[in-house]
């Protein structure tokens, strides 16, 4: 029985690892996204040599999706793990990654695997204090930076040469696909941009801290959140705050991030006369919206729309 | 152009030679040939100043045609370089500075070797207590009792590329001396984290062994453990020994984890019983080491339906120490996505049979000069196997991220490792508890119970609890701890 035991484990330990070899000529790279919308930018750019899922639908809180041991089994069959970053996904996606026990993924670019796609993209709100007082969910910044327009092209660029690394055989495809994926981009910058000349200067509030990177770059501003911190629960007094802020301010928009009831959001719109928009956070969202470009154009329009500019 | 130039100077160097020699010579036919020449070449320096011109805006256009190449190649894959564009390239420098910014706020923020190379969290867990049983029946004073169940730090650390660490301090008030709370060292282990399909832990840790007895206390969903498990597998379900986990490598979850320790449960004897109290005098063999093993799988039915199954045993095959656990847990999890209130559901059920061989020194009366009439006490050694079954069933459900409804009911036969008292097969001890949770945030609860104990020897009791806990610092999300 001892004899057996030790066996057992030389042979589990000696066991020659093929998984930390590039993949092989002809085979897909198995692609995990913790966001449809990076699983979207991995199928433009990885065309036919990549096989990607998504682990999210887009529905979800990104910082509360549910762990489920399926999970797991996805993250120890895949070669790439592209994650937003930022700590956007600390409540779920570590401990998964950990049980997964696959060396390729390991977080922070310990393993090959890790993408990050905000990477070399300067946060925004990064906290001077560490103290949860500031709330719960964005310790090293604003991590909500795949809404915003302007930073498609630095997330596509992370995720390209994240999996040229990965398959430096397919490295010539991946940077031609690139190259078109960012014409694309560049091409329905140029409509954006328009629609930001309609939107700017008009105030807004959302649900949780998550529009700023888009407001921004449409030139609107946000005069707070639905949320008085970020996780931190509405309350009713911080509710009849916001009303007479966005009164006093003249605020015409609420933007409702479809993982929230719609509830308070409508109350507040109705009490100070502003419209609700339905703005998503990641793609799926909108459920007509299949890619990050068409969830960008659907933002964009419906803020459009309930700014009456259109 | 050059040609006009060297014509030109060639006619002024001629020009000026004869007008030295004899000015006033000149025919006015030369001078009039010199004043056509000099319009000429007037000419053509103008000429020349438009050649010029067109040449600086070819090169203005195919400066700003390079810009356009250069704005689209910024992003070019291989290495994340940011091609330096021209001074023009307005979009290309913001980028490049924001990378940079990027970097210095990363070198910044980044731990320096002198630095804490440790994460540390610490977590606060106290309840206000109101029990009107039986003295016997409470662990703690009966009636109203503040109780300081646990004041926890958590270290953990990467210690290299091989392996992580974690520590585990609780210090959790003992009535018995006064409500002081020493603390003791619940968990301290060592494991890989370089292995593929593999992790092997060593060290103090908690046993593989079912669902909440993986939990620590600050984990549980309702303020007490289900006295089931703290029964069978003895209080303390951590121990000192080494695991094996593995992830089979296929597309299905499946868990397994094996692991040899000295032994589970503070209950139980540390050493044979017949082999001395001495643990520095002792020898232990392996069979009388505990063995532990839990497999896990689990099933999803669409993206709301989660079922996990598991079954677990802890096996100690020494006959007179013999000790046969077993269990098996179902936990299912409702958890609609795109739920805009989080609502969520958690139902979790563990049955376990409880097997312990005891062996026991028994006294009895001899009778040693034959008169018939017993004079002297003898010891015997007696064995007694003690059975029994028992489980728990909870029921959580989450109406917001901040508010969840339970109720829970747990009952087992007791069976006691230690002692020789009779089988008490055909009677259970039973508790039906309903509990609130209110999370004030991922780091802050406060939660009531109330609970109905009817025990085997038909005594019954109430018991409210009213628990408070926070969480602060380093903190992680465990996968064994959902
Ligand atoms: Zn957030």
């Amino acid at each position: 029985m001892r004899r057996f035991i030790w066996i057992a484990l030389a042979t589990l330990l000696l066991t020659p690892n093929s998984r930390f070899l590039y993949a092989e000529e002809g085979k897909k790279l198995k692609v995990v996204t913790t966001m449809p919308d990076f699983a979207d930018m991995a199928r433009e750019i990885g065309g036919n040599h990549v096989e990607v899922e998504s682990l999210t639908k887009g529905i979800e809180d990104i910082h509360g999706v549910p762990v489920r041991p399926s999970i797991v089994a996805k993250l120890a069959q895949a070669d790439v793990l592209i994650e937003l970053g930022l700590g956007a996904e600390h409540a779920w996606v570590p401990a998964l990654v950990e049980t997964s026990n696959n060396q390729k993924i390991q977080q922070d670019h310990k393993g090959i695997g890790d993408i990050i796609v905000s990477d070399g993209v300067l946060p925004r709100e990064v906290p001077q204090d560490l103290s949860r007082k500031e709330g719960e969910q964005h310790p090293q910044g604003n991590p909500h930076l795949n809404v915003d327009p302007s930073k498609g092209k630095a997330m596509a660029t992370n995720i390209a040469n994240g999996l040229s690394a990965n398959a430096p055989q397919y490295a010539k495809d991946f940077e031609a696909n690139l190259a078109k994926y960012l014409e694309k981009i560049a091409a329905k910058e140029k409509e954006w941009q328009a629609a930001a000349e309609k939107l700017k200067g008009i105030k807004c509030v959302s649900y949780h801290r998550d529009m700023i990177y888009l407001v921004e770059y449409l030139g609107m501003t946000t005069i707070g959140e639905i949320e008085p911190k970020p996780g931190v629960p509405p309350s009713s007094s911080h509710t009849a705050q916001l009303i007479e802020d966005m009164k006093a301010q003249g605020v015409k928009i609420v933007i409702r991030e479809p993982q929230y009831s719609e509830k308070l959001p409508n109350d507040i719109a109705q009490k100070t006369g502003a419209k609700v928009a339905k703005v998503a956070v990641m793609v799926g969202g909108h459920p007509e919206a299949k890619t990050w470009i068409e969830t960008v154009d659907a933002n964009i329009q419906a803020l459009l729309e309930a700014a009456g500019v259109k | 152009m050059t040609r006009y130039r060297i014509l030109w100077a060639a006619v002024l160097t001629v020009g000026a030679w004869a007008r030295g020699r004899a000015a006033e010579e000149v025919e006015p036919g030369y001078r009039a040939v010199l004043e056509q020449l000099k319009t000429l070449s007037e000419k053509v320096d103008a000429q020349e100043k438009k050649l010029e011109a067109q040449d600086q805006t070819i090169q203005d256009q195919n400066r700003k045609l390079k810009e356009q190449d250069n704005l689209l190649s910024v992003y070019k894959p291989g290495g994340g370089k940011i091609a330096a564009g021209p001074a023009g390239d307005v979009l290309a420098r913001l980028q490049k500075v924001e990378q940079q910014s990027a970097d210095a706020l990363k070198a910044a923020t980044r731990k320096k070797p002198g630095d804490l190379n440790m994460a540390v969290g610490a977590s606060l867990n106290t309840s206000f207590r109101s029990f009107d049983g039986p003295n016997s029946k409470a662990e703690r004073p009966a009636g109203q009792d503040f109780n300081m169940r646990g004041a926890e730090l958590v270290f953990s650390a990467d210690v290299d590329t091989f392996f992580k660490t974690y520590m585990v301090l609780n210090g959790a008030a003992d009535a018995a001396s006064n409500d002081e709370a020493v603390p003791t060292v619940e968990e301290a282990a060592i494991y890989t984290t370089s292995l593929s399909h593999v992790s092997v832990k060593g060290g103090r840790f908690f046993v593989p062994f079912g669902r909440l007895s993986a939990f620590h206390d600050d984990a549980l969903p309702f303020v007490t453990r289900p006295r089931v498990l703290d029964t069978y597998v003895g209080g303390e379900s951590a121990g000192d020994g080494v695991q094996v986990q593995a992830l089979i490598p296929i597309k299905h979850f499946f868990l397994v984890t094996g692991g040899i320790f000295n032994k589970v449960g503070a209950e139980f004897p540390l050493l044979h019983p017949l082999d001395g109290t001495d643990a520095t005098n002792s020898r232990r063999n392996g069979a009388e080491l505990t063995y532990a093993l839990k497999m896990l799988t689990s099933f999803d039915i669409g993206d709301t339906h989660t079922f996990e199954l598991g079954a677990s045993t802890i096996q100690v095959p020494d006959q007179a120490m013999r000790r046969n656990l077993t269990n098996i847990e179902f936990t299912y999890k409702w958890h609609p996505t795109g739920s805009p209130l989080r609502e969520k559901l958690v139902w979790g059920t563990e049955l376990l049979r409880n097997e312990v061989h005891n062996t026991f020194l028994r006294d009895f009366n001899v009778d040693t000069d034959g008169d018939g009439a017993p004079d002297t006490v003898a010891t015997r050694q007696n064995r007694r196997w003690n059975t029994g079954y028992g489980g728990y069933s909870y029921v959580e459900y989450f109406l917001s991220r901040h508010w969840s409804l339970g109720a829970s009911a747990d009952l087992f036969q007791p069976t006691d490792p230690t002692s020789s008292r009779a089988n008490t097969r055909h009677t259970y001890d039973q508790t039906y508890s309903l509990f609130t949770t209110y999370k004030f945030t991922e780091f802050s609860l406060i939660r009531f119970q109330g609970s109905r104990h009817e025990y085997h020897d038909g005594h019954s009791a109430n018991e409210f609890f009213l628990q408070w806990m926070v969480f602060w610092g380093a903190h992680t999300h465990n996968f064994d701890m959902r």
